[in-house]
């Protein structure tokens, strides 16, 4: 069982969540991130604790999302290269799909924001928002505009995350 | 206003298109964006939800959008209104709008096929708000 499986509690066969090595990475300035990626919940206040539940919630459901719209790409007869994941705010989270710009460029290609639409409307709630787009590029090459744009979390083919 | 506006974008973005060599791709691109951006506006206000009407796009968000827990960007937020009102090109608005947004992230380079969909995109969205 990977990492991001132990999370998400379902099966994940093709993806692998790649988290930055270094944990001061995973947030922008935000205790209740940092506290749940460092696992020090106990200084925090009770209010603070609560946010601490929901952002945790949040995250899990996130990276369950991500998975779910990477296999309904492919599912639709394209082959997805990768993700990235940006947190927000505690409640609202943003990912980027990496795609093959031939795959970007084909007319039937919009079924996928078609699904999107859909899909992100299912998964919102008073306490959760995940946005996605699609982005046409290897996803190697991108890693340090992305990350650097927030883009902390890294979503890889699980057959190349064993071959590194 | 919105409509020319749009136009006045349009009409950069075919000249921009227009040059020879290609090498603005990323700005034909830019430009189709945004003049489809006013395009929609125009088509979608003022826009009466819950029986209140926003005469513009700045009043609707400010009233569903500033201050909650899961605020949108207001990109995001027009993608929802598309998606809700003018369905038909929902699809092709959030393509263009990921074909812009996300170019940054290439060192803005856009190929000449992406250019010519953009294009081809904005004809359309055109057609569907005016």
């Amino acid at each position: 069982m990977n990492k991001a499986e132990a999370v998400t509690g379902i099966s994940l066969s093709q993806w692998e969540v790649v988290k930055p090595n270094d944990t001061s990475l995973y947030y922008d300035c935000d205790a209740i991130i940092e506290a749940y990626f460092k696992g020090k919940a106990d200084g925090l206040a009770q209010q603070d604790k609560l946010s601490l539940h929901q952002f945790s919630e949040n995250f899990e459901l996130a990276q369950k999302n991500i998975i779910e719209a990477l296999n309904q790409v492919e599912k639709n007869g394209f082959i997805p290269l990768g993700a990235y994941l940006k947190f927000r705010s505690l409640f609202s989270f943003k990912a980027i799909l990496l795609v093959k710009e031939e795959d970007f460029i084909n007319g039937l290609f919009l079924k996928n924001y078609d699904f999107l639409a859909k899909f992100e409307k299912e998964i919102q709630s008073d306490f959760y928002t995940l946005k996605f787009s699609f982005l046409n590029g290897i996803p190697d090459a991108l890693d340090e505009d992305l990350m650097s744009d927030g883009f902390k979390i890294k979503f890889t083919p699980v057959h190349e995350a064993e071959a590194r | 206003m919105r409509l020319k506006h749009a136009e006045h974008n349009e009409e950069l973005c075919l000249i921009i298109n227009a040059l020879p060599g290609n090498k603005y791709n990323d700005w034909v691109v830019t430009t189709a964006f945004y003049s489809c951006i006013h395009l929609v506006e125009h088509k979608l206000f003022p826009l009466e939800v819950n029986g209140k009407t926003y005469k513009n796009f700045n009043s609707y968000y400010h009233a569903f959008f500033v201050n909650t827990n899961n605020s949108l960007s207001k990109h995001e937020a027009k993608i929802e209104l598309v998606d809700v009102y003018i369905a038909t090109v929902s699809s092709n608005y959030r393509w263009l709008f990921d074909a812009c947004m996300n170019a940054r992230y290439k060192n803005y380079i856009v190929s000449d096929m992406i250019a010519t969909i953009a294009i081809q995109t904005l004809t359309l969205i055109k057609k569907a708000c005016i």
